[in-house]
């Protein structure tokens, strides 16, 4: 009588173990489901709300020959505030990386920054700049030098 | 034996349970976010297509050996109300900045924008590009007088 309530003892213990390791692995299972809706939830609205312009005329682009910069106008034409910063964005001319600054490196809605653009002066013609933000949102721009 | 069965399925039920309602309420909140990002992306579009506005008077005076004066008159013929302080004025593709002489533009309302030092003497051409908070823009061509 006394060695079954021992392994009854025993399999109730055993089985209470097993029971929580199995909830806790449910748990920690959960647990990061839900970190991962939350962060693909949270990016995908920020993803909704990101919108901006390249708001240069097209015609007459700003070229500052002792610095060696042209400058480019950003506009935040969306509800969530962007990000211009050289070391999470990404500017190219006719498709090669450049080098550029920005005058805020964080715009609000309506808030404009200056782009700029360090390039020797481009060939007259047409040219394409494009602008890539760190969610990967891009916009291009048709100029003419 | 049965009471350890019991016991431990128990166990995971419960627990099962509250992972579950741990997934559910944080995909319900994102679902919630994500909605209203739909939502206002919506109201952004509904806005973009009511934004209608016209330069309707250009005017430029020297004031100055080698600077002008800029007023420009925006009617709005939009149904949108825009914010007089969300536009974006390039002169010959610089931007510049300009005062207002009311706050909001409302429709079928004007509104008389100055900016003041703008390189160019009597008798100089400019091409003058206006862009509205959401990124619709105007151009425009003037003499200064």
């Amino acid at each position: 009588m006394s060695s079954e309530s021992v392994s009854h003892m025993v399999f109730f213990i055993a089985a209470v173990v097993i029971a929580t390791s199995v909830s806790a692995i449910l748990y920690t299972a959960a647990y990061k489901v839900s970190l991962g809706i939350e962060e693909q939830g949270e990016s995908f609205k920020k993803l909704l709300g990101t919108d901006f312009e390249i708001i240069n005329d097209p015609t007459q682009i700003p070229y500052n020959a002792d610095q060696g910069y042209y400058e480019f106008y950003i506009k935040n034409t969306g509800t969530e505030e962007i990000v211009i910063d050289p070391s999470v964005t990404t500017v190219l001319i006719d498709g090669s990386i450049v080098d550029f600054d920005s005058s805020d490196y964080s715009l609000k809605t309506a808030e404009v920054a200056t782009l700029y653009v360090y390039a020797y002066p481009l060939d007259s013609g047409d040219h394409k700049l494009i602008v890539i933000l760190e969610n990967g949102i891009s916009r291009s721009f048709e100029f003419q030098v | 034996m049965g009471f350890s069965t019991v016991i431990a399925f128990s166990i995971i039920v419960v627990s099962f349970v509250m992972v579950t309602g741990l997934v559910v309420s944080v995909a319900v909140e994102k679902i919630k976010e994500i909605n209203e990002a739909y939502q206002n992306e919506r109201d952004k579009l509904l806005r973009d297509l009511g934004t209608d506005y016209e330069l309707v008077n250009v005017t430029a005076t020297g004031s100055g050996p080698s600077n002008h004066t800029l007023e420009v008159v925006i009617t709005n013929t939009g149904s949108e109300t825009l914010d007089a302080y969300g536009f974006t004025l390039l002169v010959d593709g610089k931007m510049y900045n300009y005062s207002a002489n009311v706050t909001r533009l409302y429709p079928s309302t004007g509104l008389l924008i100055t900016a003041q030092d703008i390189p160019g003497s009597i008798g100089t051409q400019h091409r003058l590009k206006i862009v509205s908070e959401n990124g619709i823009s105007r151009y425009a061509s003037y003499t200064v007088g």
